[in-house]
């Protein structure tokens, strides 16, 4: 393959991305077929040199944002008919079909992410519950005291510490589980932007 | 070795390189050879992050009837290459200890 077809297919393969960044991929590969085909190996031996085309769109894609990366996709796969005015009917016809399917994918998103979610928020809920019940119960405890005598007021006073206890340990916990589960949501982040690059 | 971690390798030779001189692409990687493995096309990507978080700027120049882009540092870029070198100025410390080579 010579240089002017590789940045032709090369030019294609990242169509859709802002021409911008076309534009610098472009130069970049025509500037260095140049310099390798000036250090004494022929043009197509240059091309040959910088690996397969698919290898090289890869990599300029996966450092596009995902927002980029899916503009792209869509505008390269096939189910475009080519002809804007058929496009729109089309997609006015198709949809009672598409729109169930696209809202039963949103939700799965949706509910996979709040499954990832719901851990953590139990969690903050119980340490939260308990420190405020164990707070509460010490304020009850001094009134306690004073109406019902001391020794109901010691008890409310030593349920509340230990309500309190409980919920640090459980904030403690709490604070843990979502630092591990914002990597979780990261990964889960990144395997959705997988399905588009590929 | 872990392509995230070689990421990073690369981009600190990369700067390296830079440091010395300005420079354009194929010649990077012709200085590169024989330190660490980088072609023309894992270069690309590489020199875009730079060029996105500042460490290096770009200009051109004209060559034999065409324009060839060159790579400048920037003081970002040097920052960087001080800062990769306190980090691994303390894994080295930490590499010695599990080599074996050092007695805590």
């Amino acid at each position: 393959m010579n240089k002017h077809d590789f940045l032709v297919i090369l030019r294609d393969r990242l169509s859709g991305l802002p021409e911008k960044d076309i534009q610098d991929s472009v130069d970049y590969y025509s500037s260095t077929i140049d310099d390798l085909a000036e250090s004494g190996q022929s043009e197509e031996a240059a091309v040959q040199e910088l690996g397969p085309i698919e290898e090289i769109v890869r990599a300029i894609k996966s450092d596009r944002s995902l927002k980029e990366v899916v503009r792209a996709s869509v505008q390269k796969s096939h189910l475009s008919t080519g002809n804007a005015t058929l496009n729109i009917v089309l997609l006015v016809l198709g949809f009672p079909l598409w729109f169930p399917l696209l809202l039963t994918a949103l939700i799965l998103v949706f509910v996979a992410y709040l499954l990832v979610w719901l851990a953590p928020l139990i969690t903050w809920i119980v340490a939260g519950s308990c420190a405020f019940g164990g707070l509460w119960s010490l304020v009850e405890a001094l009134i306690g005291g004073v109406v019902y005598g001391p020794l109901q007021g010691f008890a409310a006073a030593g349920l509340g510490l230990m309500a309190i206890g409980f919920g640090l340990f459980a904030g403690i916990g709490a604070y843990y589980l979502t630092k591990y589960f914002v990597v979780v949501s990261a990964k889960l982040g990144r395997g959705l932007k997988g399905l588009f690059v590929r | 070795m872990d392509t995230q971690l070689k990421r990073g390798f690369v981009e600190a030779c990369v700067l390296k390189v830079l440091e010395g001189s300005d420079n354009y692409g194929y010649q990077i990687v012709q200085d590169l050879n024989g330190i660490i493995d980088v072609n023309e096309s894992t270069l690309y990507p590489i020199l875009r992050r730079l060029e996105e978080r500042q460490c290096l700027t770009i200009y051109t120049i004209e060559h034999n009837g065409r324009l060839r882009r060159y790579y400048k540092i920037t003081d970002d870029g040097r920052a960087e290459i001080a800062g990769f070198l306190k980090d691994w100025g303390e894994v080295m410390v930490a590499y010695e200890f599990i080599s074996g080579g050092k007695k805590q």
